[in-house]
């Protein structure tokens, strides 16, 4: 796969269009759905999509291959994210709703209601956790990136990563442990 | 719930689908960068050199840190090599500063000897010369002692003889008066012989008889003669004469004339005789003359 996408990035960078148009195959839907769980609405994730693409082709002729290109495609993608975050725009935290639509789309991968439940109420906790927390659980946990991609990303320390994680798992341990949830 | 759990929840999140027909849109706006010719790749090497630039200056830095490093490393060890030369020169330090303290004693007790042989020659120069002004000094005492002497003895020859000077005057002097004596005594003979022609040939009593034949009565004292002063011719009547007459009254017609004594001078012991003639002698024929009477006439002895 690594292999592949190098050769993808080496033949776009020389031009080739089917290489281009391959990489935008493989990494559309990734971005995607990174900036649509950032930025809250579908539309604002388009055009966000639109505009790291286009910085991708812009910067492909940069691209050193020091990481991987999924690493460095996220990161455009989160700078994009973070410019238009500075200019002002809030993002939508996601309901309840929406969440249940993403899974009713596809194949469910929760073994029952009752965790179905408990992982909408921390996907719910998520939304709620610090904007750097976030955009790390983000990173990790949703876009499967590892702790020194995640690192690489959000251009910090790994040690920095693992903190922001750590906290975020406190943070979501204490509220799944009130009684509420415990009873269920 | 354990964080297993919830990390493996959160690892379940839900696929996001992507709406239809954005890859389409997506691969509609590829623009990828042409490919660059050779000029642009000429051209783009400054950006390669942009690329490497943060490299390449911290490799520069790198470098210059290093050498720098270097250049204080060997400043370093030349300066504790020159610590350590110093050490060792402050070590000596000690003995040289004692070395330089009995030095300076040394050319202090030079100095100070020869200040003292300065001053011992000084010294040697003013005892001869305290010897010469004494020996000066002993002489000046001789010669003032001499001075004193000669003084005293030239008082005493002044107040007991005269000077050769005085001499001679005084012998002019004295040559003189006996010539004027000698003079006067002629005068008188020549008057007392013109009064014999006047009165049968017989020489005058006395004086004051012959006084009309004397020319002055200046002719009557002795130059030499100083305890009278004859003025007039009441002096001579008194007897204030000098001339002693020593035949008056005798003729002249005595066949020993020229040896008959008219008048004698008692100072200088002169005498003219009857004849007219005077002579004069020296004290010593002064002391051996010897006179006689013959027939009431006085006459010198042969």
């Amino acid at each position: 796969m690594s292999n592949q996408v190098e050769q993808l990035c080496e033949r776009a960078r020389e031009g080739d269009g089917e290489a281009a148009s391959e990489l935008v195959t493989l990494f559309y839907q990734r971005v995607f759905a990174f900036l649509r769980r950032l930025s809250g609405n579908e539309e604002d994730a388009e055009d966000l999509t639109q505009k790291t693409f286009a910085k991708v082709w812009s910067s492909l002729p940069t691209y050193s291959a020091r990481s991987s290109f999924s690493t460095w495609i996220h990161g455009i993608g989160y700078h994009v994210y973070a410019d238009w975050r500075r200019k002002g725009n809030r993002f939508d935290a996601k309901t309840d709703e929406w969440w249940e639509s993403c899974v009713a789309e596809g194949p469910s991968p929760f073994e029952d209601t009752a965790e179905r439940e408990i992982a909408n109420q921390l996907y719910a906790l998520v939304e709620q956790l610090e904007e750097s927390s976030r955009e790390t659980v983000h990173l990790h946990y949703y876009q499967g990136l590892s702790i020194s991609e995640t690192a690489e990303v959000l251009n910090v320390v790994t040690s920095t990563v693992k903190y922001r994680l750590r906290e975020a798992l406190n943070f979501m341990k204490s509220k799944t442990a009130e009684p509420k949830l415990s009873t269920n | 719930m354990n964080e297993e759990r919830i990390e493996g929840l959160l690892r379940k999140a839900p696929e996001v689908k992507a709406p239809a027909g954005l890859r389409e849109q997506l691969q509609r706006e590829i623009k990828l960068p042409r490919k660059e010719t050779s000029r642009e790749m000429q051209l783009n090497s400054g950006s390669w050199f942009k690329r490497w630039m943060p490299a390449l200056s911290f490799a520069a830095f790198l470098i210059v840190c290093l050498v720098a490093i270097g250049v204080q490393a060997r400043m370093l060890s030349e300066l504790k090599h020159e610590n350590e030369s110093l050490r060792g020169a402050v070590a000596n330090m000690e003995q040289l500063r004692q070395e330089n303290e009995e030095y300076k004693r040394l050319q202090a007790q030079s100095q100070e000897l020869e200040q003292l042989r300065k001053d011992n020659a000084d010294l040697q120069r003013l005892r001869l010369e305290v010897g010469k002004l004494q020996a000066q000094v002993q002489e000046v005492a001789k010669l003032r002692a001499e001075n004193q002497r000669l003084a005293v003895a030239n008082a005493l020859a002044a107040k007991q003889a005269p000077t050769a000077e005085d001499d001679f005057f005084a012998e002019e002097k004295d040559k003189a008066e006996r010539i004027q004596c000698v003079n006067n005594l002629k005068q008188i003979g020549l008057a007392g012989r013109i009064w014999a022609d006047d009165n049968e040939d017989k020489f005058p009593s006395d004086f004051v008889c012959m006084t009309n034949e004397l020319a002055t009565i200046k002719v009557l004292k002795c130059p030499s003669d100083k305890s009278r002063d004859i003025k007039s011719w009441s002096d001579v009547a008194a007897g204030n004469l000098s001339y002693k007459m020593v035949s008056p009254g005798v003729s002249q017609l005595v066949p020993d004339s020229t040896n008959v004594i008219f008048v004698q001078c008692p100072i200088h012991g002169s005498i003219v005789f009857l004849d007219g003639h005077v002579e004069q002698y020296s004290p010593e024929r002064r002391k051996q003359l010897k006179f006689k009477q013959v027939e009431g006439r006085t006459v010198v002895a042969p």
